[in-house]
């Protein structure tokens, strides 16, 4: 109409519009970021718990060998360098026995416990192994602190 | 008269924003994908660890001496390390003999007398070359009498494999098991040739990962710990007719 002055509304998107989706963007790269990240994780703790695995196997496979009665013998003193009660940096190299085990073992210390057991006339022994990671090294996984495994060796006659 | 269509500015700048969009998206698809790749490859490693790891403390824990009516017995008989054919550690190969699962007994001549003896197994491992790669092929091979043998790939990124006795000594008495290191590595093609690895390194995309195990023998632990029984009780008995 004459006299009317028309208001041609602009296209292309606002201001607000393009902050919106810069934020999604970023907060999806965010996410998928957290999500590589948590993977490499998940990975190198399936790794860490077998080798925290096998430190703790070891002392029951060596304890085994020697047999019930020879572990009692050595309740107070140890047996080479596996000391009781107490939590034990892992060595690469055992100095007494010369088991070599991988660098990445040192992440870990471990707690052996012995406990003598007899039921009539039956001796035998509990062995308790604790292992955990060392203060600023590399944990278990989620939600694991520590990993026990246990054996009873009975006394063979 | 206004022309419809796109000038080449706004081509310009819409590819301008195109690349700075699809640069970090591309990255963020290379780095899932690198991630991907390599938390495959690491749980794949590990679980071929631990297999080899489970086969090789089965085969030492059931290793044995076959009897030959010989009464005197060494723990170094065990377990054979030949390195006579080895470059560095291919060719390598560790022999023993072990009891098999199978709870029968066969009936054999030996010096005349007659036997019954629990079947034992020759099993080896070898360590061969691989083309194009610093890492080498681990084969398990095993024979019994009479059947043909039995070779198994069991890995093909062994970078090291180690089979040594360890001493315990206690309260004047020592004792002997095995100390088993393997090494099992990821090495891409792009950074293969003579690169030394000894560490993950996953930006440039190699893993490598360190199994380890302590094993002691069934059989010799029966017999060393038990001076006065007889050294045949394990692997075979007298067969005795009446």
């Amino acid at each position: 109409m004459p006299g009317q002055t028309e208001i041609k509304k602009a296209g292309g998107f606002s201001f607000t519009e393009i902050l919106l989706a810069t934020m999604v963007l970023g907060l999806l790269v965010i996410y998928v970021f957290t999500l590589i990240s948590e993977s490499n994780r998940g990975t190198a703790s399936a790794y860490h718990q077998y080798l925290a695995e096998q430190v703790a196997r070891e002392p029951l496979e060596v304890f085994r060998f020697l047999g019930s009665n020879r572990v009692r013998e050595s309740l107070n003193t140890g047996i080479a360098d596996y000391k009781f009660n107490e939590w034990q940096k892992i060595e690469t190299v055992s100095a007494a026995t010369g088991i070599e085990r991988p660098e990445d073992a040192t992440a870990f210390e471990r707690k052996i416990t012995v406990t003598p057991l007899t039921h009539k006339n039956m001796e035998a022994i509990l062995v308790q192994v604790s292992v955990r990671p060392t203060r600023g090294s590399v944990g278990l996984g989620v939600g694991l602190d520590q990993l026990s495994r246990s054996t009873i060796i009975v006394n063979q006659r | 008269m206004k022309r419809n269509g796109i000038s080449i500015i706004e081509v310009m700048i819409a590819l301008a924003v195109t690349t700075i969009i699809a640069g970090p998206l591309l990255y963020l698809y290379q780095s899932g994908l690198k991630s991907s790749t390599s938390g495959v490859v690491s749980i794949d490693i590990l679980s071929e660890g631990r297999r080899i790891c489970t086969q090789i403390h089965d085969d030492l824990k059931n290793s044995c001496i076959p009897y030959r009516g010989g009464f005197t017995m060494r723990f170094s008989d065990l377990l054979e390390a030949d390195f006579s054919r080895a470059d560095g550690l291919s060719g390598a190969e560790y022999r023993l003999y072990r009891h098999t699962t199978a709870p029968e007994l066969i009936k054999k001549d030996i010096d005349g007398q007659k036997m019954l003896l629990r079947p034992v197994m020759h099993v080896r491992y070898r360590l061969e070359k691989l083309q194009n790669s610093d890492l080498l092929k681990l084969v398990r091979i095993e024979s019994t009498d009479g059947a043909p043998e039995r070779i198994k790939v069991l890995s093909e990124r062994v970078s090291f494999l180690k089979i040594q006795p360890v001493k315990v000594s206690e309260g004047g008495e020592q004792g002997y098991l095995w100390n088993v290191k393997l090494q099992l590595a990821y090495v891409p093609e792009s950074v293969q040739a003579g690169f030394a690895f000894s560490t993950t390194d996953r930006s440039r995309g190699i893993l490598v990962n360190d199994f380890y195990d302590v094993v002691y023998s069934d059989f010799f632990k029966s017999v060393s710990q038990n001076p006065l029984a007889p050294r045949n009780w394990h692997t075979g008995l007298t067969f005795q007719r009446h």
